[in-house]
């Protein structure tokens, strides 16, 4: 098996080493923190989403523990040299729920509709230009210019196929291949799946499977302690102590595939200086916030994504260093530091912005901290900007598909300047640009890896963030739950897991 | 002038009969006080973190512990009585200011421009108020100021109906019609003869409105729709609180208690003002 | 009689006319695209064009207007931004949590207030009223959310006697249900007092008394009955606070109502999910008011035609 993506982080499965023999039945229930906004692929757009989805429906592969891609519904695959041309073989024998057969017909169409009209289509397909039906189990994929991320986009759960019969008489739920069957779905309340008694792989040992949607992190902490749940996603720093204390829970720690950052308006004010841009890497105290506001469960950034990533390369972190703040600051005219906004939406963000406030007052930046809801917070940072107001923002990104340029096109190439992409610091440098664009149509990976080595080392001294942390993802879990998958990509999988008495 | 030497009269000998509103009184004084000399008072920098402190019980350094951020809660909360203070004088403000020239007009004038009123005072009081102050900050966007004057705007109706119910009853007295017979100005009558007897009510219901203006801002912190970080508003410390119940729930058990005593201040002050001055309006207000 | 109902439902069409106006400017009002929101954080700039234009947001306003109300009077809401689900199906998952813990509250709120009051008023000046009064004025004065989290620290982190949020059986219903009563037991309770007060004071209760009647007879069969009459108001009025209480008390309590979803729309930029539960909660709201005034006229025909 050719390892595709450079994942190595540690993906975690609860009672792995356990040497019990798994038991059949039962409910495993799991906490998350929302509903997902939907079920329907073209839509969705969420973790939650994800995590439900990934176990009805089933796309071409998936990302295995270590990241290596798995065979899901293709059996195998090869590519024409040029890598223009993509065969893909499909497994046989696989139905969907509802008894239509799955074959390259119904993939095409899956994968075709989904390019058009799905929200991630365009992030996550688009290089495709046109599928060829080579015989039932047979399809070939036509790109126009070589796409190296193909296959992890071919991985991403939203790409699962679903029954086109289904799609076509208007079942508005999920009709897969997946472990798991549909049930029902009460927003606000329950989502139940249960076990897919005809599935193709080894099926799951679960009866049934359901997801709660429960906001307050402490609320799901109380319910798992009280069993009322047995995993939830997200347990809040502080109670991790609590949950690890009772011997019936446990907290599993995990790296995560995600960055949080500070960014900067590289076009705007004082910060369009580079010089002031490093001195806020060094004015802002990570430990700091990787201590108090993360429990100590993050690591503070040394590179513009995490660890583990294809591509990954470490310049930092930037040390905290007051005095050499306070130097550049002077350097770049402003000895006695200025007056700047930081917008920021509420959670964690909230106390990490007063942490950063005060931090930046001791080397004089003047921080006003501006608050904004999910909704309005992206609309603003996503002007145009020539009309931009943004100073200093936070927000996270998760490289889903494991691979750099998932991350680095999208938020540093200055094509993708909102509102057209995600780059909402404005960042524009020539060379970066033409390295990440090498980085994405060159298929040879060692190529690949020091075209980005490159672009980091140049991103990472223009600065056009502060790196701040990779946080880890912090779920807790019964401690009679076995099998239970906890993938860096933020998903829970219950393929396998089962319930310990 | 005759008129208000009265109603201060009223009130007073009102409140020494009140037992209870004298407690009132006092609550709302103590406030008033905290708020004016919050400087003198505070212990500590209500916006210094300390974050190796933080979520630290009650000590003898820190009277009622440490936030999430190890700041002095009480100092926070010695901060937020002048929050709190403002968020009550200046929405009730906006619901005086637009309510009481607007039913003193319409209850003076009556016709078609009253009818207008009292549908648009029964549109406005389709929504609880809270829904609506909600409304309007989401139109607004989530800030101290906004959410003071979306209460504001909320309270407007309340103001309008009772000053419009007090002026309809003072319109058609004879000393009113012998003004009007006598050519005096409508402007004049008004300011003269029906402003000072619609003020009881007025005064009854702001003292009222007071505490329900703390306690929707709070709420409006509450949902995150009020004051912003690292503002010390009460609501907002609350909720910010709620995230740590199981581990420190001295952070949101005393700022909710802030909140509480000073409402029940000024309930109980308005239950006295209302007894004194016109205890027709028990029910209405 | 039937005239005056006929009258009275006449008049609430042009205030819910104005409410449902008003909910459509306010949100049409509000900043942050919708589009963007619903297509995510990682769309780029065709996708969100494309529901902008699927959602019809790049009309004039009062073509917008015009839909919305055509729309409204077939009973279609529009679909949630979010989960492109049909509105009135969204509050239909809601609607029965909501109505559920404010009736709950309510039926606690009427039987704790009433006696409360009934207690007060008939021992007036006793250690029990003043006990009574002041428990009635804490009802009114202490934030529902705070009371709540409280509730929730105590009775559920503690002592684990009840669930820690979440809806499904009784024992989920019974913290909410007491957190968010409590301001209309408080309010109930003052009325109840006050109003028997009144009526004790009336010639006809002395006759009665004078006459030998009981006094619990008289207090129970004539006062009560004539004191219920503004009481009843105060119950119409409180159960629209026990709607917008909901808003927090639900969010305390991750209790799935409509309060709930109305933040969370709210912070999803869901205007179709927003605009529906506002418009649902002022339309029950309506409605009860619309019910107490008519049940009012049934029961004292002097004020038809106030």
């Amino acid at each position: 098996m050719r390892k595709v993506v450079g994942l190595c982080l540690g993906l975690f499965i609860v009672g792995a080493l356990a040497g019990a023999t798994p038991r059949y039945g039962g409910t495993l229930t799991i906490a998350m923190e929302y509903d997902p906004s939907s079920l329907d692929p073209l839509v969705m757009t969420d973790t939650p989403a994800s995590n439900v989805f990934m176990h009805v429906a089933e796309a071409l592969f998936r990302l295995g523990p270590g990241g290596e891609l798995e065979y899901l519904l293709a059996k195998s695959f090869e590519s024409s040299e040029d890598g223009l041309v993509w065969t893909f073989y499909l497994r046989e024998g696989v139905k969907f729920h509802d008894g239509t057969p799955f074959n390259a017909e119904a993939a095409k169409w899956n994968l075709l509709r989904f390019r058009d009209k799905a929200s991630f289509g365009p992030t996550l397909v688009k290089a495709i230009t046109d599928i060829e039906v080579v015989d039932d189990l047979t399809m070939k994929v036509l790109l126009k210019e070589p796409f190296a991320p193909l296959l992890v986009h071919l991985a991403h759960s939203f790409t699962g196929f679903l029954s086109p019969t289904a799609v076509a008489a208007g079942v508005n739920h999920p009709v897969g291949t997946g472990p798991f069957v549909f049930v029902r779905w009460i927003p606000g309340t329950e989502l139940v799946l249960e076990r897919n008694p005809n599935y193709w792989g080894e099926g799951p040992y679960l009866d049934r499977l359901v997801f709660l949607p429960i906001p307050e992190g402490g609320t799901r902490v109380m319910k798992l302690l009280a069993g009322e749940i047995d995993a939830t996603t997200v347990v809040p720093p502080d109670d991790v102590p609590i949950v690890r204390a009772d011997p019936k829970t446990d907290v599993v720690i995990i790296p995560s595939l995600t960055i949080q950052y500070v960014g900067m308006n590289c076009q705007r004010g004082p910060l369009a200086n580079p010089l002031v841009r490093q001195a806020l890497n060094y004015a802002i105290d990570k430990q700091e916030i990787v201590d108090f506001v993360f429990g100590g469960f993050a690591t503070v950034a040394a590179a513009p994504f995490s660890p583990g990533v294809f591509g990954y390369h470490a310049p930092g972190p930037y040390p905290h260093d007051v005095e050499k703040a306070k130097a550049l600051l002077a350097q770049a005219g402003y000895p006695n530091g200025f007056k700047t906004t930081l917008r920021y939406n509420p959670g964690w963000r909230t106390l990490g912005a007063e942490v950063i406030q005060a931090q930046l007052k001791v080397v004089g930046i003047d921080v006003e901290l501006i608050s904004m809801e999910w909704g309005s917070y992206l609309d603003f940072t996503n002007r145009p900007v020539d009309r931009s107001e943004t100073d200093i923002y936070m927000l996270g990104w998760s490289t889903v598909t494991g691979d750099a340029d998932y991350t680095l096109y999208s938020l540093f190439h200055s094509t993708q300047f909102a509102p057209a992409g995600s780059n909402r610091s404005f960042y524009k440098n020539e060379t970066v640009d033409a390295l990440l664009t090498a980085g994405r149509t060159t298929p040879n990976p060692e190529l690949r890896e020091q075209y980005y080595a490159q672009a980091i080392e140049l991103i990472w001294n223009d600065a056009p963030w502060v790196f701040l942390l990779n946080p880890d993802h912090r779920y807790g879990v019964r401690t009679n739950v076995r099998g239970l998958v906890f993938h860096p990509n933020f998903t829970i999988q219950a393929h396998r897991a089962w319930l310990d008495n | 002038m005759a008129r208000s030497r009265h109603l201060l009269w009223d009130a007073a000998r009102g409140l020494v009969r009140h037992r209870s509103a004298l407690v009132g009184l006092a609550v709302v004084t103590a406030l008033l006080l905290v708020a004016l000399f919050a400087p003198l008072l505070a212990p500590h920098d209500p916006l210094l973190p300390r974050m190796r402190e933080r979520l630290t019980p009650p000590s003898s350094k820190h009277w009622l512990g440490q936030d999430e951020l190890g700041r002095d809660i009480l100092s926070r909360i010695i901060y937020g009585a002048r929050i709190s203070l403002t968020i009550g004088i200046v929405s009730v403000g906006v619901g005086m200011a637009v309510g009481v020239p607007w039913g003193l007009a319409s209850g003076f004038y009556g016709g078609k421009f009253d009818i207008l009123t009292q549908r648009s005072i029964d549109i406005l009081l389709s929504f609880p108020s809270i829904l609506l102050a909600i409304l309007i900050v989401t139109v607004l966007g989530p800030s101290l100021w906004n959410a003071m004057v979306a209460i504001g705007i909320a309270s407007i109706p309340a103001y309008t109906r009772v000053v419009r119910g007090s002026t309809l009853a003072i319109r058609d007295a004879e000393y009113v019609q012998a003004a009007r017979a006598m050519g005096a100005a409508d402007a004049r009558i008004l300011v003269r003869h029906v402003l000072p007897n619609v003020l009881g009510p007025v005064v009854v219901l702001s003292t009222l409105y007071t505490a329900s203006a703390i306690l929707t801002a709070a709420g409006l912190g509450f949902l995150g729709l009020g004051a912003q970080a690292p503002t010390p508003e009460w609501g907002a410390m609350l909720s910010r609180g709620r995230e740590y119940l199981r581990v420190a729930p001295h952070v949101s058990a005393f700022p909710g208690l802030a909140i509480f005593v000073s409402v029940l201040g000024f309930n109980l002050l308005g239950d006295g003002l209302r007894d004194a001055l016109d205890p027709r309006l028990r029910g209405k207000v | 009689m039937f005239s005056y109902v006929v009258r009275r439902l006449l008049l609430a069409i042009p205030v819910l006319l104005g409410v449902v106006t008003l909910v459509f400017l306010a949100l049409r009002l509000i900043p942050g695209d919708p589009a963007l929101i619903m297509a995510g954080e990682a769309a780029p700039q065709e996708v969100v064009a494309r529901i902008r234009t699927q959602l019809g947001l790049d009309r004039p306003l009062a073509v917008q207007y015009g839909i919305y109300i055509w729309n409204l009077v077939r009973g279609d809401l529009g679909e949630s931004v979010r989960t492109r689900r049909p509105v009135t199906q969204e509050l239909g998952f809601r609607l029965p949590a909501t109505l559920e813990l404010a009736s709950a509250s309510m039926a606690i709120a009427v039987v704790l207030g009433l006696t409360a009051g009934i207690i007060s008023a008939t021992r007036q000046y006793s250690i029990l009223d003043y006990a009574t009064m002041v428990g009635a004025l804490v009802g009114i004065s202490i934030p529902v959310f705070w009371f709540g989290l409280m509730a929730m620290w105590i009775f559920s982190v503690r002592l684990g006697w009840f669930p820690v949020g979440g809806r499904g059986t009784l024992r989920h219903l019974v913290l909410p249900a007491i957190t968010l009563g409590a301001m209309a037991t408080g309010m109930i309770a003052r009325m109840t007092r006050s109003s028997m007060l009144e009526v004790l004071r009336q010639d006809y209760i002395r006759t009665g008394k004078a006459k030998g009647l009981t006094e619990r007879s008289v207090n129970l069969r004539h006062a009560l009955r004539n004191a219920l009459i503004p009481v009843v108001t105060v119950v119409g009025l409180q159960f629209g606070g026990l709607l917008a209480g909901s808003v927090l008390t639900e969010t305390v309590f991750t209790w799935p109502g409509v309060g709930r979803l109305m933040v969370d729309s709210i912070t999803n930029r869901d205007y179709p999910v927003v605009q529906g539960a506002v418009l649902v909660i002022a339309l029950v709201f309506t409605a009860v008011n619309l019910l107490v005034d008519l049940a009012y006229s049934f029961v004292d025909p002097r004020i038809r035609y106030d």
